[in-house]
């Protein structure tokens, strides 16, 4: 296994490999950092609902099951091993993937031992499933006094019909009691392999060293020959599911947000990274700080800081979502449907597209005096089989004639959907 | 500045501009971007609502930018620089941030980019949007609203929410107890003279400290701070702030109910001052709640499975512990015996030395990890500074290797229970 350079369009010192068994590992290496953080990602989140591999379901709330789990096994805690190397470690599930991480000072070396080891090494009884079955109900429960959460969920059930955005990554307290040690099992052979799985060091740890930790650990497993997982698309129609979701939480005022489910998917990496950068950008001219409609509303005392923009994108669902406190969410969904009205009927003002190679160079640069930062960042960009930074890439090729026809094809009445969480005393 | 060979020695280089501002550099070039932070300091118990309400109006527009989108798309054309401020408390102190986050000007291609997003902020603070002399009432009467919803919201977060009652309740009648953005009704009773003499005094007199961390030069920082410091004289930096020393006894209580899923448990310890000292407390906090090989954790969560979450947390400006737990409601009572039952097992049986060994080591990381952090460094140093602490990293490192398990066991046998908040969900 041999690192080279990785292109990229910031001319950062990245490194990558492929070990032998097919998990791929990407270097950051800061000699003048002090501390080394490490990110061991799998292509499973939470939407992976049915396995390519098997076509038997999965759980509701597994992903994020097995990412407990993986913390314990027949020597017991193994947060308690990372202490004892002076390190941190946790972990992250989301809708398309599961990230283990861990941050050393003084003993890197070892810990990335152990990070490769305990999440390629799990241990599952049925009486350690029942006790995480309890821990993970209390954290489903502190997500549901949550508003942020409901109302983002709220918006997720009413934009999609079928696909398993829809669902809590945590699951439900009923589904998750219906986990055991067997499916955690079957399951984790589906997803744990290596040709699944990517690898990223960032900070003081050099390449060598890695490599020469990667490979004595990837030597003694098996070269895997399963293909990455695919993941499959579900059968769901294009247009939202149902309107509107409203929910009443002791809250101070309402809290208002707009979806808009996007109906083009797949089309490969490149392609979902264009139209996530198109839509990203749309919006933002749209609706971010330096437009015109986001200081009306503010002025109107519609909105106030809380508003945001955002869109994201993965191979089988996408989405928009546009929202924040306010007093008058009646008010407030009429002026944004009408700023989309009118950038339909008389075009984007496309005028700060010369502002938008500036914005994104800089937080690209800023986001590198992150370690976490650029480890996340890699594992996606892995995943997604894209050099790193390569919004930079294609931020040249967006046109005014581009984003009208990205707003056209994106912003449809019959794929938008509203969630407003109440004060439960109004 | 030539690299250190010890990397922990303080990085830090202390000048002093004409004005009395004082000026921290860690001039260094390996960060991206640069990280400016201007602090303000001033009592938290007078003023501390209309300047909340400031740094809120300060950094949404200028005078020559007098409008959100304008100001925002020049933040934008200067490489998505970000303008903040923040207000929080220190103790009796309200502490008011302004703060840039730039690009390192070598990535803009010749471009001054540090010059100018200074500049900006300097605009900022002393040339906002002004109509005859006074704030323009259209932004005052929207950020007015807005801090008066922000107050109000701050409730919505319910762990956070159990902290500040319980601070509250614990705090009573001192400046510990107030939230540095003031409550609904100082916000709402703020007008137009009260806020722009706060501005005045806040921008132009209060003292002050800057700190710049990433590639800047000497002459460059201190022009920087005679830029956001304005013509006149500061005040002087206030001695540092020593931690209260408690003198109530007897335990409060006090429930709240809402509807909620899951019940917030809040226990407030009173930490005698002088064991706040040294880094005994902080061990002992680490030990006893601070993560997933502390006391608290192992038995609330892994051993009961009563919360997915329990621990401690040590708040030395304010000579307190609090302990935090989401659990059912009907298990509130068994989580507050617990946490008192574990408090008592380590003040019985002590805490066996490799055990304070990974709250150690915990603790060393954290210390030597701030060496990467730009904003971690410089708040680190801010609050030692106004604690009158060692601001030497490799100092409290030492301090850290010299805590001994009797040490933890005598701050655990001197706290006392001084509060507990409940903020109480539907049964289960």
């Amino acid at each position: 296994m041999k690192l080279e350079p990785v292109a990229n369009a910031l001319d950062e010192p990245i490194l990558a490999a492929t070990a032998p068994s097919g998990l791929r590992v990407f270097v950051h290496s800061r000699p003048d950092w002090t501390h080394t953080f490490a990110a061991f990602g799998t292509n499973f989140g939470s939407v992976d609902r049915v396995s390519g591999a098997d076509g038997r379901p999965v759980p509701e709330g597994l992903a994020h099951f097995l990412e407990h789990k993986l913390f314990e096994d027949q020597h017991g805690d193994v947060s308690d091993r990372f202490a004892e190397l002076g390190a941190s470690t946790n972990a992250m599930t989301g809708f398309c993937g599961t990230t283990y991480i861990m941050s050393a000072v003084a003993e890197a070396g070892p810990c990335l031992d152990l990070l490769l080891g305990f999440v390629q090494d799990p241990w599952f009884t049925d009486e350690l499933v029942a006790k995480e079955q309890g821990i993970i109900a209390q954290e489903i429960r502190m997500y549901d006094d949550d508003p942020d959460w409901r109302i983002f969920f709220g918006l997720m059930e009413c934009l999609y019909q079928r696909h398993p955005v829809r669902d809590n990554i945590a699951g439900t307290v009923e589904s998750i009691a219906e986990i055991d040690a067997a499916t955690l099992r079957r399951c984790y052979d589906l997803f744990y392999h290596p040709r699944n799985m990517c690898l990223v060091v960032s900070g003081a740890m050099s390449g060598d060293a890695v490599v020469e930790r990667v490979m004595r650990d990837q030597s003694q497993r098996p070269v895997d020959t399963r293909p990455a997982h695919e993941r499959v698309v579900a059968d769901e129609p294009p247009g939202r599911f149902r309107e509107h979701f409203e929910e009443r939480l002791p809250v101070a005022r309402p809290r208002w947000m707009l979806g808009i489910k996007e109906t083009i998917v797949g089309g490969g990496s490149r392609e979902l990274l264009r139209r996530e950068l198109a839509t990203r950008v749309l919006l933002d001219l749209l609706f971010g700080r330096s437009s015109p409609a986001f200081e009306a509303l503010y002025d109107d005392g519609i909105v106030d800081e809380t508003f945001g923009v955002s869109y994201s994108a993965e191979e089988t669902f996408g989405f928009s979502t546009l929202g924040g406190d306010t007093d008058v969410p009646e008010r407030l969904e009429e002026r944004v449907r009408a700023v989309f009205a009118g950038a339909v009927r008389d075009g984007v003002d496309a005028g700060a597209l010369g502002r938008i190679r500036n914005k994104v160079l800089g937080g690209l640069l800023r986001g590198l005096d992150s370690s976490e930062n650029v480890a996340h960042g890699l594992i996606t960009d892995c995943f997604r089989g894209l050099p790193p930074f390569a919004a930079l890439e294609l931020i040249d090729e967006l046109t005014p004639e581009g984003l009208q026809a990205r707003l056209t094809e994106h912003v449809r009445d019959d794929a938008m959907a509203t969630a407003t969480v109440m004060p439960a005393t109004a | 500045m030539s690299s250190s060979p010890n990397r922990f020695a303080d990085p830090f280089d202390v000048l002093q501009t004409p004005s009395g501002v004082q000026v921290h550099l860690h001039q260094t070039r390996k960060y991206k971007a640069v990280h400016v932070g201007w602090y303000l300091e001033r009592p938290l118990d007078e003023g501390r609502s209309a300047r909340a309400l400031t740094a809120d109006l300060l950094t949404r527009a200028t005078a020559g930018q007098p409008g959100m989108a304008a100001f925002a798309a020049r933040c934008e054309d200067l490489y998505a620089t970000d303008v903040v401020s923040s207000v929080s408390g220190f103790g009796p102190a309200q502490v008011v941030r302004f703060g840039i986050e730039t690009v390192a000007d070598r990535y803009a291609g010749g471009r001054p980019l540090f010059d100018e997003a200074t500049s900006l902020l300097a605009e900022c603070l002393h040339d906002p949007p002004l109509i005859d002399g006074r704030l323009r009432p259209d932004h005052l009467a929207q950020e007015q609203a807005n801090l008066v919803h922000a107050v109000e919201a701050l409730a919505d977060d319910k762990p956070g929410h159990a902290f500040r009652r319980l601070m509250e309740t614990m705090h009573a009648g001192a400046p510990h107890a107030l939230h540095p953005w003031g409550t609904v009704e100082d916000a709402r009773g703020l007008d137009e003279a009260s806020v722009r003499a706060a501005w005045s005094d806040l921008v132009g007199r209060a003292p002050a400290r800057l700190f710049i961390v990433g590639d800047v030069d000497e002459a460059v920082a201190l022009r920087t701070a005679e830029k956001l410091a304005g013509p006149g004289p500061r005040d002087a930096l206030p001695a540092s702030h020593r931690p209260p020393t408690h003198t109530r006894q007897g335990l409060q209580e006090v429930i709240e109910r809402e509807q909620l899923n899951q019940s917030r448990l809040a226990m407030g310890f009173q930490v005698p001052a002088e064991l706040l000292e040294g880094q005994a407390s902080n061990m002992f906090a680490l030990v006893f709640g601070g993560g997933s090989h502390s006391r608290l954790f192992k038995r609330i969560r892994e051993a009961e499975g009563l919360a997915y979450g329990c621990g401690a947390a040590l708040l030395k400006d304010s000579a307190a512990l609090v302990v935090q737990a989401g659990v059912d409601a009907g298990n509130v009572g068994r989580a507050r015996e617990l946490v008192l039952e574990e408090l008592d097992r380590l003040v019985q049986d002590g805490v066996a030395e490799d055990e304070l060994e990974l709250s150690r080591r915990d603790l060393l990381r954290r210390l030597e990890s701030l060496s990467d952090s730009p904003r971690g460094q410089s708040y680190f140093r801010l609050t030692a500074l106004m604690s009158g602490r060692t601001h030497a990293v490799e100092e409290v490192m030492g301090q850290v290797r010299a805590v001994t398990p009797a040490d933890v066991v005598r701050v655990a046998g001197a706290l006392a229970l001084d509060s507990v908040f409940v903020l109480e969900g539907q049964a289960a």
